[in-house]
């Protein structure tokens, strides 16, 4: 058993090629051409930025002919954390943190559970219209996010949005008037929990990205119900296990290995879910539903603070680092689970 | 769930409800894209349809005739946006699998010096979003210039370059879903054909790729959806219109604002985007679906 | 650091009619004057009646300067700046551009434009100083100015007779029944705080907005909107909105006026923003201009091309068919409503070039929001969006 993430794996190499190169040069020959490549546009421009971070980098800086920027040390990083950012207001940097983590949890838990539920329903033995309904089920993967977002935000209308219109329709079987319908998701300030910080528009970005999030997490699972064995559920139907008994100590164990790499790659994608947020909410109401990849968009491309965006670039990484090690941590520590 | 499951036929009773089910769920992700659909067909020109209705008023095809026609207001005709995408997520995607493959095998069967370093330094950057590289990607890729009498070329201020770009942010992904996938795959066939005498480069192209091919062609498919939809970067770094895409047109008609947007040939738009990626998607399905859940089979 | 002083220009505007036909064609050139490669960029909105201004023009200049090779390329607008700015630093870009004067100062500090007084000396006697002035920063010029632009009050005719012409006049028009919709931004919202006394900046670019008037302002239009008029914060909706019929009354600019009149025909009118207690307001007014990249590589043609486009056939052809307001004072404008823009534009507030005016946008940007939404009162909210300017511009 192994995940997607950063294993040892399990292999052992087999005894040392008997003839020719040694194994391990090998190795390096194989690495060689995306060592090349990622040395060159991945880690270079890291470098670069590096060193950006260290200078007030700017747009006079840009031109080819143009001075160095002066070096100004560890300032960006301690005005970033120190929320010392007064040309966007109500920066906020651990709140973006935290509201970012929150985000990107709250977003893949739910994928992943009604994921599986949906995976398990369309794996029901003898359904109909199955092939239909996985060929609708694959949509939102393939429509591209840009298109997702301007609609959604379109649906979220508070007069003409299609989910108000819903709601009012399903709110009028009941006697309520249409007015209690008027919801403001993206622009309404007032958290919709009183005593949870959390603005609407948080709520409309998860509505929006569980409708995009699920489907892949979907198939994922349903091929892993696939390949269960049909004897595993006949003997715990022997042994008198109920189906929410079965579901929970046969499905879901056995989907395990297959859900944890398919949620950490939902969990990079959603940390850094740029297009949706931008274009949905942009960020809004007051900077609340900012993330670290929207923020440092604004940076570079709204304020044009470069190296106020490379230290920013840096953060996220090192943020994005302990993420990945925790993460590789928990899932190695249940991996004896199954 | 009823425990029931074993080879009884699921009843009528239990079909109806699960039909109810899909059909609602059907419906939510059908829902948006009806939208679109009715949006692109609307010649009002709204931003937003006032009623529920999915064929509006005067309904025409119009939005599609102008889009096809003149797609963006610089010199490009559809085709040639069309062919540019393709050429830029068909490279992304196989550039970085090329490539991705043969580290990917790399890592998961050979033991070096360094190895788990430089894994760790791989998931690190494939995490990092490639829009936080932007400005130090412009200045170097910006500084390949060849210009000889009448012929120049900025390697920023291309395909290739945009390319290059993308596959900075493709390939860690594709090293690191491929690894994760050949871990799974029993090693038992290598060590024989290893017996056998066949060298390390005999074995990976005979048994180690037929063997990854349904996470080659989710590789594939993402990195080619990586670069059909990308439009940030585009417009970042390409000035000539014979090089722009389908996506940098679709984007130029809305901006972050979405201010003055013509809405029924963006929608009419979206569609053309959307409808090959989702061709692409559905021949490969078979391919990706297996290619997702081997860790389940092993499970 | 390099500090411009920044006063509320009232400089008398005298655009269109009343001076019509001053004999010399001022900066027109002559045909087949317009030589070489020429790349040009433009922000216009694709299928717009700008962009078919533009177009109408360059065909025209294309068949009058066989020379010429012009290439027009069109970049979103919120794309534009970061775009040209890039690019022009990294030795590229086009040969000239044109976009409103928003980043003109931070494109001159960073010595990406190039200075035109020498090379325009005497082409622009037939521009009015306003729009000269728009595009200078430090007193020398670095453009070549065409357009204004500035917000007025555009209202639907078989609602209301007459616009209201004080605040006063639309609080009673809201509170009968009538509608307005106002973008709810630092932009849009900018000119009532001259109707009310308040004043951005004093001289040396120091907030001074907490002194007064600007909560007034805003104080205002927390009435308005109790008394039911509308604030959005999603442009097309309140377009919309208000081209449906929806709405009575929208705060927008000029360079929408072609397509309202798409939609409404001659329902349409357009005045000042109302004059308030103190004055008139003072809607936030910018110049558009043509600006030479200092990395162009046909720094004459583009210069040419320039003063073809914004000669006084130039100037009427974006009045005429786009809407847009002339910055040269021999065009004849025609249509009433171009004339009413023009009038707006004329007691505006002319958009600083100051790095310190850069730092305006995110802290007010907020306390609008912050206001219209109940969480501030206007006091505190100015207060606090005048505290964070200040102290962006280390003031």
């Amino acid at each position: 058993m192994t995940t997607y993430a950063i294993t040892e794996a399990a292999t052992t190499a087999p005894a040392g090629s008997r003839r020719g190169t040694p194994r391990w040069l090998m190795a390096y020959l194989y690495i060689l051409p995306a060592a090349v490549i990622m040395g060159a546009i991945t880690y270079w421009p890291i470098l670069f930025q590096f060193w950006m971070s260290f200078t007030d980098y700017g747009v006079r800086n840009l031109r080819f002919d143009a001075d160095p920027p002066n070096v100004v040390g560890l300032d960006n990083f301690t005005a970033l954390i120190r929320n010392d950012m007064a040309m966007i207001p109500n920066f906020n940097f651990w709140g973006m943190l935290g509201f970012n983590l929150f985000w990107t949890f709250s977003n893949v838990i739910l994928h992943v559970a009604i994921g599986i539920v949906i995976a398990v329903i369309l794996n029901s033995p003898g359904l109909r219209f199955r092939g239909f309904y996985r060929a609708i089920f694959i949509l939102p993967i393939v429509i591209p996010t840009l298109v997702v977002a301007t609609v959604w935000r379109n649906m979220f209308d508070p007069d003409y949005g299609a989910i108000n219109q819903s709601l009012a329709a399903v709110g009028g079987l009941f006697g309520m008037s249409p007015e209690s319908f008027h919801i403001r998701w993206i622009d309404q300030v007032d958290p919709p929990i009183p005593g949870i910080p959390l603005p609407l528009s948080y709520f409309a970005l998860l509505i929006t990205n569980i409708w995009l999030g699920w489907p892949f997490m979907t198939i994922v699972a349903t091929g892993a119900l696939q390949s269960i064995s049909k004897e595993y559920y006949e003997a715990a139907s022997i042994d008198g296990a109920s189906g929410l008994q079965q579901f929970a100590r046969i499905t879901l164990p056995l989907l395990r290995p297959a859900m944890i790499p398919a949620a950490m790659y939902g969990m990079i994608v959603t940390f850094n879910l740029f297009n949706l947020i931008y274009m949905t909410s942009g960020g809004g109401p007051l900077r609340q539903t900012e993330i670290l990849v929207t923020t440092a968009f604004r940076l570079v491309n709204e304020q044009r603070l470069y190296g106020v965006a490379a230290a920013f670039g840096i953060y996220t990484m090192l943020i994005l680092l302990v993420l990945t090690l925790l993460t590789n941590r928990i899932s190695k520590a249940t991996e004896s689970y199954v | 769930m009823s425990s029931r499951r074993r080879r009884l036929p699921a009843g009528l009773g239990k079909q109806l409800l699960l039909q109810a089910i899909l059909i609602f769920i059907s419906l939510t992700v059908l829902f948006p894209m009806l939208w679109v659909v009715s949006m692109s067909l609307d010649p009002r020109n709204i931003s937003r349809p006032t009623s529920l209705e999915l064929i509006p008023p005067g309904a025409s095809l119009q939005a599609y005739i102008d889009v096809i026609d003149r797609p963006t207001s610089n010199p490009v005709s559809l085709p040639q946006l069309a062919f540019n995408s393709f050429l830029l997520a068909a490279g992304t995607s196989l550039g970085s699998l090329a490539v991705g493959v043969l580290a990917a095998y790399a890592f998961s069967r050979f033991h070096f010096p360094l190895r788990r370093a430089l894994m760790i330094a791989i998931v690190v950057v494939l995490m990092v979003p490639s829009v936080a590289a932007l400005a130090p990607l412009f200045v170097m890729l910006n500084k390949v210039q060849i210009n000889a009498g009448d012929f120049s070329f900025n390697l920023r201020n291309s395909l290739l370059g945009v390319g290059l770009a993308l596959i900075s942010g493709a390939l860690p992904f594709a090293i690191w879903n491929l690894k994760g996938y050949i871990d799974t795959i029993p090693k038992e066939l290598e060590e024989a054909a290893n017996l056998d005498g066949a060298s390390p480069t005999q074995t990976f192209l005979r048994i180690m790729l037929p063997l990854a091919t349904p996470a080659l062609a989710v590789t594939a498919f993402l990195g080619f959806l990586t670069g059909w939809t990308e439009f940030v970067m585009s417009w970042q770094f390409l000035t000539n219109p014979e090089n722009f895409t389908l996506s940098m047109a679709l984007w130029g008609m809305t901006g972050q604002y979405a201010d003055n947007t013509p809405w029924s040939k963006f929608s009419a738009m979206a569609i053309i985007v959307a409808l090959p990626v989702s061709v692409v998607y559905l021949s490969l399905q078979r391919y990706i679906v297996g290619g997702l859940t081997v860790g389940g089979v092993k499970g | 650091m390099n500090l411009r002083s920044i006063a509320v220009l009232f400089v008398a505007l005298i655009v269109a009619a009343a001076c019509g036909g001053g004999g010399t064609t001022g900066g027109g050139v002559a045909a087949g004057s317009i030589k070489g490669n020429i790349t040009l960029w433009h922000a216009y909105h694709t299928g717009g009646s700008e962009e078919q201004a533009l177009t109408q023009l360059i065909d025209k200049i294309k068949k009058d300067n066989p020379d010429a090779k012009i290439t027009v390329l069109a970049i979103p607008f919120d794309q534009i700046f970061n775009k040209f700015q890039t690019e022009s630093a990294s030795g590229g870009g086009p040969d000239l551009f044109t976009a409103p004067n928003d980043e003109l100062g931070t494109e001159v500090r960073a010595k990406l434009l190039l200075a035109l007084d020498d090379k325009l000396k005497g082409k622009l006697d037939k521009v009015a100083p306003l729009g000269v002035d728009g595009l200078k920063v430090d007193g020398k010029l670095y453009g070549i100015p065409m357009l204004f632009k500035a917000v007025a009050l555009y209202y639907n005719k078989d609602k209301v007779a007459n616009a209201p012409k004080t605040t006063d006049e639309l609080m009673n028009l809201v509170k009968g029944g009538k509608s307005i919709v106002q973008n709810q931004n630092g932009y849009h919202m900018f000119g009532w705080s001259q109707a009310f006394g308040g004043n951005l900046m004093d001289a040396n670019g120091k907030c001074v907005a907490d002194q007064g008037g600007w909560a007034d302002a805003l104080q205002y239009n927390l009435d308005l909107k109790k008394a039911g008029a509308k604030f959005e914060t999603d442009g097309g909706r309140a377009d919309t909105s208000f081209r449906q019929g929806q709405v009575d009354m929208i705060i927008n600019g000029p360079w929408v006026l072609g397509d309202y009149k798409k939609d409404l025909g001659a329902k349409l009118g357009v005045a000042p923003i109302p004059a308030g207690p103190k004055g008139k307001a003072g809607p936030l007014t910018g110049v558009d201009g043509w600006y030479i990249n200092s990395s162009a590589k046909n720094v004459d043609g583009a210069i040419a091309l320039a003063l073809a486009l914004t000669d006084a056939a130039g100037q009427k052809v974006y009045a005429d068919v786009a809407g847009d307001v002339p910055v040269r004072t021999d065009v004849t404008v025609s249509d009433p409503l171009v004339k009413a823009f023009s009038e707006a534009s004329a007691t505006g507030f002319a958009r600083p070039q100051s790095s310190e005016f850069g730092n305006y946008w995110g802290p007010f940007g907020d306390a609008v929001t912050k206001i219209m939404e109940g969480k501030a009162t206007p006091q505190a909210g100015i207060a606090e969006a005048c505290a964070a300017m200040n102290k962006a511009n280390k003031k």
